[in-house]
């Protein structure tokens, strides 16, 4: 079904505000830059057809947990601890600081996938641990701890990166 | 329960902004179309006019050829009748004039017309 005119300007708005935390979910979860991004504009192209969100209780929540489904179809996504392309930049440099970007990309690489997720569900996702567990289908304390855990390692994995570069 | 460090630290990874998915893909009529619908379309089209040359191939095949032997079977007669010579020659002798009007028939059939603007008879004169 074509979409009508009066849906496209939310989705596309859903787009603008969502598909830069969208698109780090989706590689935090299969580690590729190219099968994150189609799996992004899978799930707002199939958004614009259908119109099925003006149904859902909670938008937000349901693009991520849309784009989590559409990239666990994939059976290689399905392996644990996927390889993460290291290639493409997954931050805009803050203030041009390319150095600060590649730090905090490879500490997120260096978390295993399960804290990577809830990381980026909670920081950039800003979603919150209740949303967190209904997405990935786990529970609220689970979600708290692995936060922390993550939150630790990040923190210690980036300063000894940024005392080892000074 | 979090500390000050740690909403400090979640501040300065919120300062970060995660680089945008690029454009979606839309065709110029504005209707979303995705990689795999253009594929999809693609494969289509050829296979429709794969199957629409292997009918035309296969309908021309089947047409009839005008061969030597169908053209002779199209000009014969069909209430012609085959006479041999010993036949013809018996005839001659005792219905002459049968045989002469089963003799014209057969010229008439079998020779170019003789009669009319584009006779072969006016066409030779010419030369």
């Amino acid at each position: 079904m074509p979409p009508s005119d009066q849906s496209m300007p939310p989705v596309e708005g859903l787009y603008r505000q969502y598909g830069g935390p969208l698109l780090l979910f989706a590689i935090s979860i299969c580690g590729e830059s190219s099968r994150a991004q189609d799996a992004v504009h899978h799930v707002f192209l199939k958004l614009m057809e259908t119109n099925i969100l003006k149904n859902a209780v909670d938008p937000k929540a349901y693009l991520f947990a849309s784009v989590r489904n559409v990239l666990l179809n994939d059976r290689k996504v399905r392996r644990r601890n996927v390889p993460i392309d290291a290639d493409r930049i997954w931050f805009e440099p803050r203030e041009r600081d390319h150095a600060a970007e590649l730090n905090l990309r490879r500490a997120l690489q260096s978390l295993p996938g399960d804290q990577r997720q809830v990381v980026v569900l909670h920081i950039w996702g800003e979603l919150t641990f209740a949303q967190v567990a209904e997405i990935l289908g786990i529970s609220l304390n689970t979600v708290g701890s692995r936060y922390r855990y993550a939150l630790t390692k990040l923190r210690d994995s980036m300063s000894v990166k940024e005392n080892s570069d000074a | 329960m979090h500390d000050r460090d740690d909403e400090q630290f979640e501040c300065y990874l919120k300062s970060f902004r995660p680089v945008d998915p690029g454009p979606l893909p839309f065709s110029a009529s504005g209707i979303p179309t995705s990689g795999r619908r253009r594929v999809a379309f693609a494969v289509t089209a050829v296979g429709c006019f794969a199957v629409a040359a292997l009918l035309l191939i296969t309908l021309s095949n089947r047409a009839p050829r005008m061969t030597d032997k169908t053209l002779s079977e199209r000009t014969r007669e069909p209430n012609q009748v085959q006479v041999s010579a010993p036949a013809l020659t018996r005839l001659a002798f005792d219905d002459h004039d049968t045989f002469v009007e089963l003799i014209s028939r057969k010229a008439e059939s079998q020779l170019p017309p003789m009669k009319g603007a584009q006779s072969a008879l006016r066409v030779l004169a010419k030369e």
